[in-house]
């Protein structure tokens, strides 16, 4: 019974432990399948958890909305699909360099959409969004254009070639595991304490000496320049890029994947984005597993069925855990908790 | 720039800034009840068109009928709507029902493109005859059909809103719920009444626009977009101020698609419209 007390005493302890098991996990997992398009899969899920862990930060820690995240993410992979293939630079400058570029374009958005808030900045973040997209399509000579950017090289790192899922793989979540660790560290700092007491009361924080103004800039560079590494980890890793994977689609469905994970956590980000991920290859698993018949399979492959599973899919989850995935599994520890004390199993 | 320019301009700009305000009137009653942006209301539109045309192909109504019948419909389906979406997360937060109401938009695409068509498809205009010349500009029939419901659902709203016992008890809830509720009035029912008019107006807006756009697609995320931009023009929370700058943004757009780029339409008028933003946030023709 002590064992309980210890532990919710060293919560942070604890959480860390589970936090590095998780990682431990996730990084075995190779090991154990090495299914090609599984991990072809994965590898797009770490992409897409650096945007979400970026876009919780800003709007669950610092309540700022963005419809526009897909545009840095565009934005970072165009960036870095130019400067390999066109001017052969290589792969690290070329993350390096999207990193700068969407940060610098986040700070210009951001300074200009600082004033509005709420509907407001969706609209501004979704304009900065459907500009972007525009620009994907028109600007053929340097984006290709609908049908692509062809050919971006294989990258590879001091002469050592990431040419399949499972290097590409690592490589992904260690950036993962970067951005979790530095996000982390940023939430628990003081300015993850500004950035909640802003959240919560943004004149008040004024007066007390925090500018919020100052605050939420840095956030939206941050997550702008998350989008924009991840942006250019996309287009080494998909050998061709298209405006469709940075429609403002995109940018919605990122939105869905941190409030289902849970705002305000970098967990809840990690997990909204794979479970979302995931169960659009579950069901179609499901579709072409042997237990359906010939005739349903057909019927099934040729519309898009599973994308209505998809919409209900979110709508439960967000009927039954309206603070997400991350949120309801503490309303149970809490109650949990609540049911240790009143058995007396937990002595103050 | 001629004055049958400027004359083509405006009734081009006129008859999509009509749609995109009907849009907009469903976006800025909704944010009035919930204060959140329903994602839905652009396939709500799409589905307008395809329910009006399988009324008049499928069931061989005459088009005034099939409108009511598809008016009627998308209330229904507005209804439903706010009772398995949106009622079970009205107390929790306003990112809750968007992310809703993407669901719903989600599931009411790809169910659409399942029961109907993927593709676009024909809709015959609401009269036949070629288009109406007018001091050098042409204006499609439809046009002025376009204008006209448009013009007689926001004259018949606005009268609903304010000369209706039903409809001031939606204002007032939109403005106090604490206050409405201490005088008898449901805010959860306020709610649910302008879910079923936005779903009348999407309707409204998919059935007369569907000669034009043709009826299904890919199109209700575009208008939708369109619809909500011209509300924020305007400023969301005013009636007027949505029709308002929706027309603007559809005269807009025109010109731009006219003098300047056809394919950076879209990127400019949204861009015109952000620096407006900054300028003033509150919106152009905010009231207070």
């Amino acid at each position: 019974m002590r064992g309980i007390k210890e532990l919710a005493m060293n919560r942070n302890t604890y959480s860390k432990v589970i936090d590095f098991m998780l990682f431990l996990i996730i990084f075995l997992f190779p090991l154990f399948d090495s299914n090609e398009y599984h991990l072809d899969v994965a590898v797009i899920i770490g992409i897409y958890c650096i945007i979400n862990i970026g876009l919780n930060l800003l709007l669950g820690n610092t309540g700022q909305i963005s419809i526009g995240q897909a545009a840095f993410f565009g934005i970072g992979a165009y960036c870095s699909a130019v400067l390999t293939t066109n001017l052969h630079l290589t792969f690290w400058l070329s993350i390096c360099f999207a990193a700068i570029l969407t940060a610098t374009l986040g700070i210009s958005v951001g300074l200009t959409s600082l004033k509005l808030r709420g509907h407001y900045l969706a609209m501004a973040t979704l304009g900065f969004g459907i500009i972007a997209s525009t620009v994907y399509v028109e600007w053929t000579e340097l984006t290709g254009g609908t049908s692509g950017f062809l050919n971006i090289p294989a990258p590879s790192i001091f002469g050592f070639q990431l040419d399949n899922e499972f290097k590409y793989y690592y490589l992904v979540w260690a950036f993962v595991l970067l951005v979790f660790i530095s996000t982390q560290h940023l939430i628990n700092s003081r300015i993850g304490r500004a950035l909640q007491a802003i959240h919560e009361r943004e004149i008040t924080c004024g007066a007390m000496g925090i500018n919020p103004a100052k605050y939420k800039l840095k956030i939206f560079t941050l997550s702008a320049a998350y989008a924009g590494i991840a942006g250019a980890l996309f287009a080494g890793f998909q050998n061709y890029i298209s405006p469709e994977s940075f429609s403002v689609y995109s940018s919605i469905i990122f939105l869905c994947m941190i409030v289902i994970g849970g705002l305000g956590s970098v967990w809840g980000s990690i997990i909204g984005t794979v479970i979302l991920s995931i169960f659009p290859e579950f069901i179609r698993a499901v579709a072409s597993s042997e237990f359906i018949s010939p005739q349903i399979k057909a019927i099934l492959n040729e519309h898009s069925y599973h994308l209505i599973a998809y919409g209900f899919f979110v709508l439960i989850i967000i009927v039954f855990l309206p603070e997400g995935i991350v949120g309801g599994v503490k309303r149970l520890e809490a109650k949990a908790y609540e049911w240790l004390h009143s058995k007396q199993i937990v002595i103050e | 720039m001629s004055f049958s320019n400027v004359l083509q301009i405006l009734v081009g700009g006129l008859t999509m800034g009509s749609v995109y305000a009907l849009v907009a009137l469903g976006f800025h009653i909704i944010y009035n009840g919930t204060r959140a942006i329903n994602f839905a209301q652009g396939e709500q539109v799409v589905l307008g068109g395809v329910i009006a045309l399988s009324c008049m192909s499928t069931l061989k109504l005459p088009l005034p009928l099939a409108f009511f019948l598809t008016l009627i419909i998308g209330g229904v389906i507005g209804y439903f709507y706010e009772r398995l979406a949106i009622r079970p997360n009205l107390e929790t937060s306003e990112l809750s029902i968007i992310i809703s109401s993407i669901a719903v938009a989600i599931i009411l695409q790809n169910s659409i493109a399942v029961i109907w068509e993927k593709d676009p498809m024909y809709f015959p205009p609401f009269t036949k005859g070629g288009s109406l010349e007018f001091m050098g500009a042409y204006m499609l029939r439809q046009s002025l059909w376009i204008m006209g419901i448009t013009a007689a659902s926001v004259v018949a709203l606005d009268r609903f809103f304010h000369q209706t016992l039903l409809g001031k008890a939606i204002l007032a809830s939109a403005n106090n719920s604490e206050a409405a509720r201490l005088v008898g009035i449901s805010p959860f029912r306020m709610v649910s009444c302008s879910f079923i008019l936005s779903g009348c107006l999407g309707a409204i807006a998919g059935s007369i626009v569907a000669p034009l756009t043709f009826a299904g697609g890919p199109l209700g995320t575009m208008i939708a977009i369109k619809g909500f931009a011209g509300g924020i023009l305007g400023g969301l929370s005013s009636s007027r101020g949505v029709v308002l700058g929706a027309l603007l943004l559809g005269i807009l757009e025109f010109f731009i698609a006219t003098f300047i780029s056809e394919g950076y339409r879209d990127a400019i008028a949204i861009f015109i419209l952000l620096i407006a933003l900054m300028l003033k946030p509150e919106g152009l023709f905010a009231q207070e």
